[in-house]
């Protein structure tokens, strides 16, 4: 049954998961819990996928709305602003005994990309999903696709040469 | 004069998003256009980096709690249709003016140890019986709300939903509710006979594989079941095996095609 797919397919997609859900929320750590959320929240609507579309697009969509909420939330909550996430990388560190990631300065400087730009650089170059794909999952346009692309990649290329070689501060060390 | 090429093009250049005639365009600007090759260059280098750094064996870890998110199973009862169809009151016979006599009493404890599928029918006709005796509320939507019974079940089942037209066998169209079992949506439509009980077709996510029409008899009644493009479709009641076939005959189970078309019961059709 549908569940039963669903449930089974998302501990090998999980890596794949963890990976965007990092991209969004600039935090290895914050990307986990995202990913726990938007994961228990799939498993209550797995009638919401079709059976024989993108289960992964499907899951995606999931984590980007399940993180516009918990935003929204935060933002009622504590008047934080959201930017405040871009910076998590720097001052994250370790977080957890058992979960110590090392990045090194190409994914450092990803995260320091605008949310937006890390979202899309994520999928498209790493996950080869189609503008089109990556249109429907964030609810954009195909052209703000292309647009967000094409400046996050040049400004992650400025970035990488203006740091030069990696630095072996405020990293997160991946296993 | 070098024509400027943007850099939303250059990056769908790069990401091959162009089509063969942009393709070739755009090949012959860049033989003339050394800024533009410059900034093609980067964007590929920068996307060996990106995927290189974000390498799934990055992200490998699993964690507990995941784990046992997907481990659980949510707590069942032993008949799970008839758990939720009892949550619901289906009332009939009143409606239609006929007081019906089922001399069928119902026990959960002769459920006999079969097979999910054989349990799963027996529980629509247990439950059949106990909402058969109903005399109110024997649908949640009535049926002057087809329209939008139609649309809000079809998007719950991700397809489209049209009632089928079973006045040829003399039944009427009283309306519909919504079922769930496991999480999963049922749509359930109900339709009165002058004599005699009322009559449902469920539908619910189902197989993968296509299977044929089966009646099987349950508690005194017939339950006719088949499964079709991942669909699974139940027709129960206290009818006959003919009226169970020509009731399935009616429902079309093409999930973006009108009502009425139908299909004959043996057909296989394409799976989708």
């Amino acid at each position: 049954m549908v569940e039963n797919h669903v449930r089974s397919a998302l501990v090998p997609l999980y890596p794949r998961l963890r990976r965007f859900a990092a991209a969004l929320t600039g935090s290895l750590a914050e990307g986990d819990d995202l990913v726990q959320h938007a994961c228990e929240r799939a498993l209550t609507r797995t009638y919401q996928w079709q059976p024989g579309t993108r289960l992964d697009g499907w899951l995606y969509r999931i984590i980007q709305n399940t993180w516009a909420d918990e935003r929204k939330s935060a933002r009622n909550r504590t008047q934080a602003p959201i930017e405040a996430a871009t910076d998590t990388i720097g001052d994250d560190g370790v977080r957890r005994a058992e979960a110590r990631i090392t990045l090194d300065n190409v994914y450092r400087e990803l995260c320091n990309l605008p949310e937006e730009q890390r979202a899309v650089l994520t999928l498209v170059c790493v996950d080869g999903l189609s503008y089109k794909e990556v249109a429907e999952i964030l609810s954009i346009p195909v052209g703000t696709v292309m647009s967000r692309v094409a400046r996050g990649r040049l400004a992650l290329a400025d970035r990488l040469d203006a740091s030069g070689a990696h630095s072996g501060d405020n990293v997160l060390k991946l296993r | 004069m070098t024509v400027y090429i943007d850099d939303s093009t250059l990056a769908a250049y790069v990401d091959g998003e162009l089509d063969p005639a942009q393709l070739r365009e755009i090949d012959l600007l860049l033989a003339g256009d050394p800024r533009a090759r410059l900034k093609v260059r980067r964007m590929r280098e920068t996307t060996a980096l990106l995927r290189a750094a974000c390498a799934e064996s990055h992200f490998q870890d699993v964690p507990d709690r995941l784990l046992a998110l997907v481990e659980k199973r949510p707590a069942r009862a032993a008949n799970p249709w008839l758990r939720r169809m009892l949550a619901a009151s289906v009332l009939l016979a009143s409606l239609v003016g006929t007081d019906v006599v089922l001399d069928h009493v119902w026990k959960p404890e002769n459920v006999a140890t079969l097979d999910s599928r054989e349990a799963m029918l027996d529980e629509i006709a247990a439950y059949h019986l106990v909402y058969a005796r109903q005399t109110e509320h024997l649908v949640e939507v009535p049926a002057e709300r087809r329209e939008h019974i139609e649309a809000w079940l079809g998007s719950l089942l991700n397809r489209t939903l049209r009632v089928p037209d079973l006045s040829s066998q003399g039944l009427k169209f009283e309306g519909a509710r919504l079922l769930a079992i496991d999480t999963y949506p049922v749509a359930q439509l109900l339709w009165s006979r002058e004599h005699g009980d009322p009559v449902a077709l469920c539908v619910t996510f189902g197989s993968p594989s296509n299977r044929p029409l089966d009646i099987e008899h349950h508690r005194g009644l017939n339950v006719g079941s088949w499964d079709e493009n991942g669909y699974t479709y139940v027709v129960v009641g206290a009818i006959t095996e003919d009226s169970v076939r020509r009731i399935a005959a009616k429902v079309d189970t093409g999930t973006g095609a009108g009502m009425g078309a139908g299909i004959g019961l043996g057909e296989v059709p394409q799976q989708g």
